[in-house]
């Protein structure tokens, strides 16, 4: 039951994720994006991490893909031109492909030769540290120095997008 | 259960089809969600790990380090 539904959530996310490279509308990037998001979540559902199928949900299926759906649709960028970038040809874009190609053999063959059992957690200790209050004890708690450290890194990255924003529209001073 | 092996071959594959985006595509837009496939992949890497190892309590003894 377990193998069939990761087998299916897997082919969700897979699946959306090639369709997100092939499709030409950027609009229906971001949708099959959303899509491949979902199957992540009912993946890290199967994994016993609740907590982080929601995030996944409201953050990025959320907030992220909210953010590149204003900038497709602020953009006009509607369709995608065929021009190449300048002195790449065709051959680049194939020996692009093959490199991609050559990485996901090589992972796939790396990692069947690592031979990692299963799991042997017991599902009660596992959604005992997965739930909610847990999380938020313990993030407040032990790792109180990373959440405030975090919160200054975000601080420090939306007031230099606020200064950029702000050096560029008054004339690139 | 699931083994572990598919899940970090089904991170590595997305990865890899992350990859292929940032190559292949011309547009921005495609090649950022193209780099947000491959941040999901990395995030699919760290999860079943955690699931796997003994479990962390919280409030075991914080000056453990």
């Amino acid at each position: 039951m377990d193998v069939v539904s990761f087998y299916i959530f897997a082919a969700i996310a897979v699946l959306s994720s090639i369709g997100v490279i092939g499709q030409r509308n950027p609009m229906h990037s971001v949708m099959l994006l959303i899509v491949s998001f979902g199957g992540l979540a009912g993946l890290y559902i199967l994994l016993d991490a609740p907590f982080t199928a929601v995030t996944q949900i409201i953050i990025y299926a959320g907030a992220i893909m909210v953010l590149f759906l204003f900038v497709v649709m602020l953009l006009n960028a509607h369709t995608e031109d065929d021009s190449l970038p300048a002195g790449l040809g065709p051959h680049a874009l194939r020996f692009g492909a093959l490199l991609s190609a050559l990485l996901a053999v090589e992972v796939v063959w790396g990692l069947s030769r690592v031979g990692v059992t299963g799991f042997n957690s017991d599902p009660g200790a596992a959604s005992a540290i997965s739930s909610v209050a847990a999380i938020g004890q313990t993030l407040f708690t032990q790792y109180s120095f990373a959440f405030e450290v975090t919160s200054i890194l975000i601080l420090v990255s939306m007031v230099g997008a606020v200064i950029i924003a702000g050096s560029r529209a008054r004339g690139g001073r | 259960m699931v083994p572990l092996n598919y899940y970090l071959v089904l991170s590595g594959v997305l990865f890899s089809i992350g990859t292929a985006g940032v190559f292949l595509r011309r547009n921005l837009i495609t090649v950022l969600l193209s780099v947000e496939i491959m941040l999901n992949a990395v995030n699919l890497t760290l999860s079943p790990p955690a699931a796997t190892t003994a479990p962390w309590t919280a409030r075991s003894s914080p000056s453990s380090s």
